[in-house]
């Protein structure tokens, strides 16, 4: 049987419901099947803002193994969207019974994911440096590099120069570094770190892109590359640990 | 007339507030009750599978259903459009997937269902992949046809593609899909590029005899200030594109009135501004273009595109259209200022809908206005406004702010279109009507969350409509609600009777009055 840790790794909504009918559904365009459970939310661990309100509502889960529930009991569901519609429909992952601790399990398991994250993308870092961003200008790419490709989808290259503090990760020798930002607006970058004179904290630079696609220079692109000052002893201690 | 105005984000879904744009529609030609639509739209909860939006009942409610793949928590998929075949019931995608950017081409036979669409087709360096798709139903075996208009990097600089099947319905991956490159003129390297290019639409439109046609824009110069001079091209192939030249059908006038390749230019050396970033409100423009060609005539084909007229702002949408196969062109039936998105499709009848969004108030307000012509724009129809929003409100939290394309189509004698808008409930917005499916307070103007209760940030949401010629509501599962009790009617006192009304007399005639003398003065005795 999987952890709470793993199961919650896995599932983007954790709650505790109380299952009302079993082969049962509240959304008219997802038929009730074996597999389907009409359950009744009354706490939720994990999941995005828009399902913050959803204590209290009924909600299908598709379960793996429906004869393991009847009606009434209570379960934790770590579970996935799979019909939004009049009414809600989730796949689980998994469910486990209920447990005084299991706020505290899931917080402690997505922390761990969040950490495992962060882990990952340091792995990933040609260059970890800490310091302070100068003003941020357009990034003019080399003559020589090759055709420039136009599209809604261009990252729009900025250059920012960082006054290095330390070296994290990797070797570079001089007192600043510049590195390269996607200033680009569109669905495909928005997320990525829009470097601002001043930021300051740690930078986990790299040559590829978050498509795996190579990049100019040393590079932030994932919304994790850079980490403010606060963070620095939790990097370090990842940074550590990943060794 | 009918018209339906529906905001697609569930009930279930009241709680979100994501930037929904650059929506897409696909109506089931065999069963217009099934549609789906694309948008900017994540999964909530994250997973492996991006959604699309659903609806069984002509668009009047809808759901989400995960079914994309190559997603990323938080993300949507970067680019989506799908097309239902024509009687096969089955849909097609073109994606950007969230986790790469690839290009996947993508195949359900059942939209509705829980399982994962499949990817029949994979390709780097790609972009705004744009699908159509038919049966074939004059072919033996009625296959189902399918063309998917992409920018393929892989060719610079000839870069406007069109990616095919003749038989896509059945078959493992690829099923028969593949790139054919379809811009004839090399676009020209300039200063601030080293590298020709096409511009990101790349438009096939299909007409069930067979001829294909694509729009495209064969960009022949490039700005530092970052204004492209392009060429309008329309290309055509008479047999599915399935001969040994294929889009070759219509050629450019022989010099020295054109050059003879293949592909008419509609028009040459128009100035497009490209600016991906804000420039008509919060919205990005550069590439807005689209075609239709009318069902029952296949050589009556209309255009709509965008630019700065000679060179100037403000940002135009044309309109122009074709009786002859799309070797002549009309001159401008409409002209839109600051206007984005043009959608066109032709309805069985030969009406011509033309949607579009524009930027008025000063810059306040987004208006998505729908025109319908019976006479192919000889006239200017009145517009109908199907919605008219802030513009400032909300704040962008990414590009494209409503999208760089909306959708229409038709089926029979009703146009299916959707487009993305803000959503305050407020009803003076939507001058025709909404019906909102996610919690709402038309008296407050607020938006509620699931538990009907909590305030919900204002967002850009995909609206569904449709407009009807002819009022046949589409069928939909009866609720029967339990019959109240009747109270018993209270006895009435019999009504008295009521006397004859008495004969009146004819009236006599009046006897003139005689005059009469003026009185004599009395003498005094």
């Amino acid at each position: 049987m999987p952890s709470v840790h793993d199961l919650t790794q896995q599932a983007g909504f954790v709650f505790e419901a109380e299952v009302e009918q079993l082969g049962a559904s509240t959304a008219s365009g997802f038929p009730a099947t074996s597999e389907t459970a009409v359950v009744r939310v009354t706490k939720i661990f994990k999941g995005p803002a828009s399902l913050a309100q959803f204590a209290g509502q009924r909600v299908t889960v598709v379960l793996q193994s429906p004869v393991s529930l009847k009606a009434g009991q209570s379960a934790s569901f770590f579970t996935h969207g799979l019909h939004y519609g009049e009414g809600l429909v989730v796949r689980e992952v998994g469910n486990v019974p209920p447990e005084a601790t299991m706020d505290s399990q899931v917080n402690s398991a997505a922390q761990a994911g969040s950490d495992n994250d962060l882990t990952q993308r340091l792995a990933q870092a040609d260059l970890v440096v800490t310091g302070v961003a100068g003003a941020p200008k357009k990034y003019v790419a080399d003559p020589t590099a090759g055709p420039r490709r136009i599209s809604e989808h261009d990252p729009d290259w900025w250059v920012s120069t960082i006054k290095v503090d330390s070296v994290e990760k990797g070797v570079h020798s001089g007192a600043t570094k510049d590195i390269l930002f996607p200033h680009s607006m569109d669905i495909a970058w928005h997320r990525s770190p829009k470097v601002k004179e001043g930021d300051r904290g740690t930078w986990l630079l790299h040559n590829r892109d978050q498509y795996s696609k190579s990049v100019p220079s040393h590079a932030v692109v994932h919304p994790l590359d850079f980490q403010p000052m606060a963070q620095l002893e939790r990097v370090r201690a990842l940074l550590k640990s990943g060794q | 007339m009918k018209i339906t105005v529906v905001n697609m984000i569930p009930k279930s879904m009241s709680g979100e507030t994501n930037q929904d744009s650059e929506p897409n529609l696909a109506v089931n030609p065999n069963n217009p009750l099934q549609i789906a639509a694309t948008a900017f739209t994540p999964n909530p909860t994250g997973g492996a599978f991006a959604p699309i939006f659903i609806s069984s009942d002509g668009g009047l409610t809808w759901a989400l259903n995960a079914i994309v793949p190559g997603a990323v928590a938080g993300a949507s998929t970067a680019d989506i459009t799908t097309k239902f075949g024509g009687t096969s019931n089955v849909l097609y995608g073109g994606i950007m997937r969230a986790d790469n950017l690839d290009l996947n081409v993508l195949r359900t036979s059942n939209y509705a269902s829980a399982t994962p669409m499949t990817i029949l087709e994979t390709r780097g360096s790609e972009d705004q992949p744009w699908v159509q798709a038919t049966t074939a139903t004059g072919v033996s075996g009625s296959p189902d046809r399918v063309y998917i208009g992409n920018n393929d990097f892989n060719t610079a600089p000839k870069t406007a593609t069109i990616d095919q099947s003749l038989n896509a319905a059945t078959g493992a991956a690829p099923s028969g899909f593949g790139p054919i490159t379809i811009a004839s003129r090399t676009p020209s390297a300039a200063p601030a590029f080293a590298q020709g290019q096409n511009a990101p639409s790349i438009r096939p439109v299909i007409h069930p005899s067979g001829k294909i046609y694509a729009a495209y824009f064969n960009w022949t110069a490039f700005s530092l200030a970052n204004m492209v001079t392009a060429d309008v091209v329309v290309c055509r192939d008479d047999n599915w594109g399935s001969g040994g030249t294929p889009y070759t059908s219509l050629l450019d006038p022989a010099p020295p009135v054109g050059d003879g390749s293949a592909g008419v230019r509609v028009v040459r050396s128009t100035s497009i501004p490209w600016e991906n970033s804000n420039f008509l409100g919060q919205e990005r423009v550069g590439s807005h273009l689209s075609i239709a060609v009318d069902p029952n005539n296949s050589s009556r084909v209309f255009l709509a595109w965008a630019d700065f007229p000679g060179g100037k702002a403000p940002y135009t949408i044309h309109l122009r259209s074709s009786v002859d196969g799309g070797a002549t062109w009309s001159g401008d039936l409409r002209t839109v200022a600051n206007g984005i998105c043009p959608a066109l499709a032709i309805d069985a009848i030969g009406n011509v809908g033309f949607l579009y969004q524009t930027l008025t108030g000063g810059g306040s307000t987004w208006e998505t206005h729908i025109e319908i012509s019976g006479n192919g724009f000889t006239s200017a129809p009145t517009p109908i406004v199907l919605a008219t929003v802030p513009s400032g409100t909300p704040v962008a939290t990414f590009l494209p702010y409503l999208g760089d394309y909306i959708y229409l189509t038709a089926i029979g004698e009703t146009f299916y279109g959707v487009f993305s808008a803000n959503n305050t409930p407020n009803m003076a917005h939507f001058p025709n009507g909404v019906t909102y499916l996610r919690n709402a307070n038309f008296t407050t103007q607020t938006l509620l969350n699931v538990d009907n209760k909590t305030p919900v940030a204002v967002s850009i949401d995909p609206f569904f409509f449709s407009i009807a010629e002819t009022v046949f509501p589409p069928i939909r599962p009866i609720t029967v609600q339990p019959i109240k009790v009747i109270e018993p009617i209270k006895v009435i006192e019999p009504i008295r009777s009521i006397e004859p009304i008495k004969t009146v007399g004819p009236v006599q005639p009046v006897v003139p009055v005689e005059p009469i003398e003026p009185a004599k003065p009395l003498k005094p005795k």
